[in-house]
């Protein structure tokens, strides 16, 4: 830990000197003595990590100098000294922001001793969440979380890339199971809102009546069981970054206070009338489709565009081809790390098994599926027998979307391209239709 | 501590909490104490021979940490009421006396510091002799 750097702001020779002497013992501490206010302020670009600061100086008073300070770096603790004790001078600096105050009497050395050691402390607290939150970062790096080379999750590295060097708002749309909270924490963590805090709500998982309550705060007393202050999640995310999941859930009335809140960058606790600043980021997730939801009445139009920000649509595996065998891999690696089990492969038919499938639940299934088959084989192998699928039947719900029958056959032969690295050739003749028909809708950009 | 060399009207022992018992450095805090009482006595006895009360508080409120750590005891109180004298509307001529004494003692202190402690006040001297 560097050195903690001192100031002792003191005219009293002696007194100053004393404190001095008697601070250095610690070899830690760096310590520097200034007889007047101006030297101080004028040294503050040493950046002190504490100041002990006399109240009456021969050019400037104590409270004025503190103030400076606190304008200046309002970070570094003030501890003020003086020769005669004064219980409102006190309760005034304090109020001002002082850290302590004390009179001159044979106590001060213990006292400023153990606001060291308890400003230390702190500060190695702060160091060592300030390596965590680093760590978490590096945890979130994207490359690192969201695998895949396919060219559809291509294009999402290159979208998380550019929302990272902005604020702009945005909205991840995908299945469920596609890793859209992921996304959302690989944004903040790899932005520079990186070590302010990232808070996720589930809108669906809140209760109606409590949501206004959880996201914007309440006062105390301002409804039944409000027996406390309670700060939202906007406050709670402030500096950082929020995300809502689930945000097509929210019911019409929360959707106007949410609107107002984006559009005014502040909010009021429930029960309370003084407005909040904030400045959170914002990421939404949605598994519906909410420009259909606006059409049906179902969401405001004009949160929707305030909302819309980037668009980031996340790709359903079956549509990103080889991507599921390289996450088959992976989550079966992590697996046997976290469990201490030697490394096992997937076999040819495993890997071929696990192509055919459509993976409704998406990433998440896929997991699940292969911690299963982790557990099945008793061999370094894992082979199609331990694979198995729970979901749902694949094609039923493929058919329960009510698509048309063009949307149907795009939906198909997109899902072939992906799996065939866009093989044109090869699509047409696993599908037995004509290349033509395959460019033609390429070149209407339907696929 | 107090000298063994004859009667001291101080203490140091807070001084060498404070500081810790290397000679030198108590040396060193010696010599400031002795130029810095001597200012502050000859400015109070000025601020109170121009009838400025406000000024002679405000001096005695400076001095009087520097008496309590060096233990002159028979100050403690004198010094105190010379600090109060500005809210207790004390004129300076009252005042006058109680600062001339207070000036008296703090010169016998000085000068058993002085005996005690050998060129406290100008340590260069000490490696001449």
């Amino acid at each position: 830990m560097e050195s903690f750097r001192i100031f002792v702001v003191e005219d009293d020779p002696l007194y100053g000197e004393m404190l001095k002497h008697h601070l250095s013992l610690n070899p830690d501490n760096e310590v520097h003595l200034f007889k007047t206010g101006q030297e101080c302020l004028k040294n503050l670009f040493r950046a002190p990590s504490l100041v002990s600061l006399d109240y009456s100086l021969p050019d400037m008073s104590g409270l004025e100098v503190m103030k400076q300070i606190k304008k200046e770096s309002p970070d570094t603790p003030v501890v003020i000294v003086s020769g005669q004790e004064d219980i409102s001078t006190a309760v005034a600096l304090l109020r001002e922001g002082a850290y302590d105050y004390f009179v001159k009497d044979e106590d001060v050395k213990d006292r400023l001793w153990n606001i060291i050691k308890k400003i230390r402390e702190n500060l190695l607290l702060k160091s060592e969440i300030s390596l965590l939150k680093d760590e978490i970062g590096r945890k979130y790096e994207f490359r690192n979380v969201i695998k895949g080379t396919s060219p559809a999750i291509r294009q999402i590295f290159s979208l998380i890339e550019k929302a990272t060097k902005t604020n702009i708002t945005v909205s991840v749309t995908g299945e469920t199971g596609t890793g859209k909270e992921l996304v959302a924490k690989a944004i903040h963590y790899n932005s520079a809102r990186a070590k302010k805090p990232f808070v996720a709500v589930n809108v669906s998982a809140i209760p109606r009546d409590l949501i206004e309550s959880e996201m914007f705060g309440h006062e105390k007393g301002s409804f039944t069981g409000a027996i406390t202050r309670k700060t939202g999640k906007f406050e709670q995310a402030h500096g950082g970054s929020i995300f809502l999941d689930e945000i097509g859930e929210m019911d019409l009335h929360m959707q106007s206070k949410l609107l107002r809140v984006i559009q005014e960058r502040e909010l009021s606790r429930v029960g309370g009338n003084d407005t909040i600043k904030i400045d959170v980021r914002l990421i939404v997730a949605t598994n519906r489709n909410l420009a259909e939801e606006v059409q049906k009445g179902n969401f405001r139009e004009d949160l929707y565009y305030r909302l819309l920000g980037l668009p980031i649509e996340l790709p359903p595996l079956r549509y990103r081809g080889n991507d599921i065998i390289i996450l088959a891999k992976y989550f079966v690696d992590e697996f046997c790390i976290e469990n201490r089990m030697p490394r096992l492969s997937i076999t040819e038919a495993g890997q071929s098994k696990l192509m055919q499938y459509s993976f409704p639940g998406n990433v998440r299934e896929l997991k699940a599926v292969m911690e299963l088959a982790a557990v099945l084989t008793d061999s370094d192998h894992i082979d199609e027998q331990h694979i198995s699928f729970n979901s749902t039947n694949a094609s039923t719900n493929f058919l329960l979307e009510e698509n048309t029958l063009e949307g149907y056959t795009t939906k198909i032969i997109r899902f072939y391209l992906e799996k065939y690295d866009h093989n044109v050739v090869l699509v047409a003749k696993k599908l037995d239709i004509g290349k033509s028909t395959i460019y033609r809708m390429m070149k209407e950009n339907k696929l | 501590m107090s000298s063994d060399q004859g009667n001291t009207s101080y203490n140091l022992s807070k001084l060498i909490d404070y500081v810790g018992d290397n000679p030198d450095t108590i040396r060193e805090m010696i010599g400031i104490f002795i130029q810095s009482a001597r200012e502050l006595c000859t400015q109070m006895i000025e601020a109170c021979a121009n009838g400025d009360v406000g000024l002679v508080s405000k001096t005695a409120h400076k001095l009087k940490p520097s008496l309590d750590i060096f233990g002159i005891e028979s100050l403690a109180q004198p010094i105190r009421q010379i600090e109060a004298a500005k809210d207790n509307s004390i004129e300076c001529q009252t005042l006058y006396p109680e600062i001339m004494r207070l000036h008296q003692q703090m010169a016998v202190v000085m000068q058993q510091l002085n005996r005690d402690y050998p060129w406290a006040e100008n340590p260069d001297l000490s490696t001449m002799a």
